[in-house]
């Protein structure tokens, strides 16, 4: 287990380095197609130079700080995977969060930290559903998360005309964000590894039958997990919003698919591990940030994300393919 | 050109440096080896793995097959217990789908009725291949692999699949495609079937066929007693495991085994009749509180033999059914350290050296200790010795009686007949969730038990009569 875990690490950080490196290569390729001729200034100064240096700008505090929500989403999105399932609703909690935690903070001008129990509360809640779906009636979580997240966040944009959007009125929270993220991380691999309840969701995430074997009530573990995955989930969306991050409602499909993909990969690369999976969120967040850097000719936005997928899947194949696909 | 079909040269052979297995064109050849060494053969021959380990020759000319269509290609089949038909679609549909065999159903039926009749087969050609039994399935693939026009033909541990009679069957229709220009080459690890075919190569010393010792033990009290069992695919399932029996549950794959075990341990509900423990009723116990009450079980492959390592560590793994007892678990947080000592100490017991858990010997023989090490009653166990060697299984059944000799009841459900009246004190069989018979290992072949474990049944009257 030890080894499991050092392996996991080694992952995150080896998707980091290579990451990099996948990205300096993209960019070269794309700058020449975009441009039609090869200009060394056009790749460095509108490419790699805000690629490295975005995640930098406001200083590693602001960057943990924002990479707060990512982390906690990957977080949520790992529990699960140890539990052998998919979280595909983190773009539908971060929403729900988020907008829990604005009616929160703009109709009872509660504190910062009460606002984000709402948009936890309202995760746990949301996420309950496709946990309840797969305890009494068997159904994949992973249509289940997929499909109430597609609810949540169009019914949101539905409904985001008769709600005024306002600007977190909170203070800076890049401490507490950060000191929470942390902690959350701590914590679920701490009880992943040394509680009961972690053991019965790594036989889940074993097999259902060996799970079974060995005296797991599957059904409730797996609600549990889901649940929990849930409030983190709907956590992350809500401290998005009070640490500023999110701004308006109408932009939330857009805005808010981009952190949900963000987290899955995240939790995917350090293979369900919850401190792998809080490495591999700062990483994801620093090249994103860098990507919203990015502001050229040659390189939009946009483009830029295309590449960060790209980097994150060439970094999957590389870090966690195996050599010779085909089973023996 | 040389006469030889097939070659093997430097097969891994215990003992000897250098094996070598000759095959004449339009023989029927057995080859008696140890079970990986069977599985590492035909998955050479068959292209489904390269590991360079033994060196085969085609005709003369040297044959490395890269996938399973190359070695299709050069006119090697091979055919394997697991098998490789697609659940779903019936005998009738794969061989539809064969190259360069486009037609219809009628035609495609015609054909595949000519060649069962020429070599003896009856088989359901319109029957999803998943609904077939084990033996229907492998002979299917024989089947398909004849109509595919192979030279060579190569049967991996078809004892596993097929019961003796059966077998028998298969040889005779063999032999006549042998006559016909075919070769076959069967590979195996029971004596009485490669005494079947027409020559017979020993890839390794001869396991000695005496059954292990016995003590001769008075069989005491019920311990198990399962009444008219329903749910799943088993109906109206009754046996009495005693305590100092061994009783044996003999049914081929698929025959409702696994579901049986599945329904004694907790982890399937029943939907009917009745189950006791030492006579007290365990119908709605949860698979925890039966573990507590005293039902030891070891699984098989499925669940990795109930000694999982994927996502949990070796001392988990050794306290997999126990870790909420009070000596592995402390309001809620798990006693790592004394999971690791306790694995640690039977890893050393068991003689396993660290990192030698993963093979599937070892798992079934930490699952085994793990279970047995407590207060327990009754010993479910399921397969215990498939794709293992004869001096392992033997280890294991070694084992069994020694539990038996405790006064204990083992329930030993096992596809394999031999091993059903080797090591059983009495064999029920098992064919689609039904008990057919009742057996005496003293008074039973082999082949009269394969009967029963595929359809035939005792009587009313006659099969509860030693009870």
């Amino acid at each position: 287990m030890r080894n499991k875990g050092f392996r996991s690490f080694g992952r995150a950080l080896l998707c980091l380095c290579l990451g990099l490196l996948l990205g300096a290569a993209a960019m070269i390729g794309v700058s020449f197609l975009a441009l039609g001729e090869f200009r060394w200034e056009t790749v460095c100064q509108e490419g790699l130079l805000p690629l490295f240096t975005g995640g930098w700008r406001d200083g590693p505090l602001a960057l943990l700080g924002r990479a707060a929500p990512d982390v906690l989403l990957a977080l949520g999105i790992s529990l699960a995977w140890q539990g052998g399932m998919l979280q595909l609703g983190g773009a539908g909690l971060y929403a729900l969060g988020a907008a829990a935690a604005m009616l929160c903070a703009s109709l009872t001008g509660l504190p910062w930290y009460a606002c984000l129990g709402v948009s936890a509360l309202a995760g746990g809640l949301w996420g309950a559903v496709p946990g309840l779906m797969k305890k009494r009636l068997r159904l994949r979580e992973a249509l289940g998360t997929a499909l109430t997240a597609w609810m949540a966040i169009y019914a949101l944009q539905a409904f985001s005309g008769l709600i005024a959007w306002e600007q977190s009125p909170m203070p800076d929270l890049f401490v507490p964000a950060l000191l929470i993220a942390g902690a959350l991380a701590l914590l679920a691999w701490l009880s992943v590894r040394f509680t009961v309840p972690g053991l019965d969701l790594r036989l889940l995430g074993e097999s259902e039958k060996t799970a079974r074997y060995a005296g797991v009530d599957t059904g409730k573990t797996a609600f549990w997990a889901l649940c929990l995955s849930g409030l983190l989930g709907g956590a992350a969306g809500g401290l998005d919003y009070l640490l500023g991050g999110v701004h308006q409602l109408p932009d939330l499909s857009l805005a808010l698919t981009g952190p949900g993909l963000h987290g899955l990969a995240a939790a995917a690369l350090a293979g369900g591990h919850p401190l792998g999976a809080a490495i591999a969120a700062v990483a994801v967040k620093y090249l994103s940030l860098g990507v919203g850097a990015m502001n050229g000719a040659a390189f939009s936005p946009e483009m830029g994300e295309a590449i960060l997928a790209l980097i994150l899947y060439c970094c999957a194949a590389l870090a966690l393919g195996r050599k010779g696909g085909r089973k023996a | 050109m040389t006469d030889y079909a097939l070659e093997i040269a430097h097969v891994p052979v215990q003992g000897k440096e250098d094996g070598l297995l000759k095959v004449r064109a339009g023989e029927f050849r057995a080859a008696l080896a140890e079970p990986s060494l069977c599985a590492l053969l035909s998955a050479e021959l068959g292209g489904f793995s390269h590991t360079g380990e033994a060196e085969c020759t085609l005709y003369g000319k040297p044959f490395f097959p890269r996938s399973p269509r190359a070695a299709l290609k050069k006119g090697v089949a091979v055919v394997t217990p697991e098998g490789a038909l697609a659940g779903d679609l019936s005998l009738t549909d794969h061989i539809r789908l064969l190259p360069g065999m486009l037609c219809g159903k009628k035609k495609a039926r015609q054909k595949a009725e000519t060649l069962c009749e020429a070599y003896g087969f009856s088989l359901d050609l319109a029957e999803p291949a998943g609904n077939l039994s084990a033996g229907d399935r492998f002979r299917g693939e024989i089947l398909l692999a004849l109509l595919r026009e192979c030279r060579i033909l190569v049967l991996c541990q078809p004892e596993t699949a097929l019961t003796p009679l059966e077998l028998e069957a298969l040889a005779a229709g063999l032999r006549k495609a042998c006559k016909q220009g075919k070769t076959v080459l069967m590979l195996t690890c029971r004596l009485s079937a490669a005494a079947l075919a027409d020559a017979c190569d020993a890839l390794f010393p001869e396991p000695d066929d005496a059954p292990p010792e016995r003590l001769d033990i008075a069989v005491g009290s019920v311990v198990l007693e399962a009444r008219n069992l329903t749910g799943g695919e088993l109906r109206d399932v009754s046996f009495e495991a005693r305590a100092g029996e061994i009783l044996a549950i003999a049914g081929l794959p698929d025959s409702g085994k696994q579901t049986l075990l599945d329904v004694l341990t907790g982890a399937l509900p029943l939907s009917g009749g009745r189950l006791r423990l030492n006579g007290r009723e365990i119908n709605d116990y949860s698979v925890r509180e039966r573990v507590r009450a005293g039902i030891a079980c070891v699984p098989g492959a499925e669940e990795n033999y109930g000694f999982p390592l994927e996502n949990v560590s070796v001392g988990e793994s050794m306290a997999l059914r126990r870790y909420r007892e009070p000596a592995f678990q402390e309001s809620g947080f798990l006693r790592k350290r004394e999971m690791t000592r306790y694995a640690e100490d039977t890893l050393a017991w068991l003689n396993i050296r660290r990192g030698e858990e993963e093979t599937s010997e070892n798992r079934r023989r930490c699952a085994l200790n793990r279970e047995t090490d407590g207060n327990f009653h009754a010993l479910l166990i399921l397969n215990p010795t498939a794709g293992l060697s004869e001096d392992q299984a033997r280890d294991i059944w070694n084992r069994l009686i020694t539990l038996r000799d405790e006064r204990r009841a083992v329930v030993l459900l096992t596809a394999d007949a031999r091993e059903a009246l080797l090591a059983g004190d009495r064999v029920l069989t098992l064919y689609q969730g039904e008990i057919t018979g009742a057996f005496d290992p003293a008074v039973t072949t082999e082949k009269e038990l394969g009967l029963y474990m595929t359809g035939r049944r005792q009587d009313g009257e006659e099969r509860f009569d030693e009870e």
